[in-house]
């Protein structure tokens, strides 16, 4: 059996008077991050289109609805639901932005982080535009 | 050796009312969703006929958007901090808005509006 002492020195650094740290949680590895030009690439490419989904919203959002939702004399609540539907637009044309940069800088798990970027891209494809030009 | 992270400072405050805040917001996206589904129900009852399947598809799908989204980011933002749980929150209310635009655009041309 080991002697318990000489346990205790090998766990311990030189000049660490402390006892063994016990870490709360490990802190994230550099590796996790992919920081190859495939990965690059992939990245430019989806960001690229979420910037192009993003022109589409807006072309597609000026065309035909914020007209609909401002009426006159609606009074201050129509004021406010105007003001939210507006919001609620411009959150509309910031979408596929949004969604890629919260995807490419939180998630670190390369698989993951594309499999959002992915779904994003086609969950966010600007529709009204893409119809309007058929 | 070993680096020990620092659990970040939990504000169950900040959380909860950061939640509410875009609550107010998804809840207003709901109120137009349903107010929609009911008005095309009412307007095609007065014409004597049926919404379609399709109709009732989009327009359901609408409603369930928002409920959707907001649940989806305060899950995936479970146990994070108020500002991860403030920016999922924001990023899902977007997409929501997103989708909802694309249903109506979908259901605007499966009746025929445009």
């Amino acid at each position: 059996m080991a002697d318990p002492e000489t346990e205790d020195e090998a766990l311990t650094w030189a000049g660490d008077d402390q006892e063994i740290a016990r870490p709360v949680r490990q802190a994230p590895v550099a590796t996790t991050r992919e920081s190859g030009a495939p990965t690059l690439v992939a990245l430019g490419v989806l960001g690229g289109i979420a910037v192009l989904e993003s022109i589409g919203w807006l072309r597609g959002v000026l065309s035909a609805t914020l007209e609909a939702t401002l009426q006159q004399g609606a009074g201050p609540l129509g004021a406010v639901a105007f003001g939210v539907n507006l919001l609620g637009r411009v959150a509309a044309v910031a979408a596929p932005i949004l969604w890629f940069v919260l995807a490419a800088r939180r998630i670190r798990t390369p698989s993951r982080r594309f499999a959002w970027l992915v779904l994003g891209a086609v969950l966010l494809l600007p529709w009204p535009a893409l119809m309007g030009l058929l | 050796m070993t680096v020990a992270a620092e659990a970040p400072p939990r504000r169950p405050g900040l959380r909860l009312a950061i939640a509410l805040a875009f609550l107010l917001a998804f809840l207003w996206e709901l109120l137009g969703a349903v107010s929609n589904l009911l008005a095309w129900a009412g307007f095609a009852a007065v014409l004597h006929r049926q919404l379609s399947a399709f109709a009732w598809l989009v327009l359901g799908a609408g409603v369930l958007v928002p409920i959707a989204g907001y649940l989806l980011a305060v899950l995936l933002a479970r146990g994070r901090t108020p500002g991860i749980l403030a920016l999922m929150l924001v990023v899902a209310y977007a997409a929501s808005q997103a989708l909802t635009l694309s249903l109506l655009a979908f259901f605007q041309v499966g009746i025929g509006v445009r």
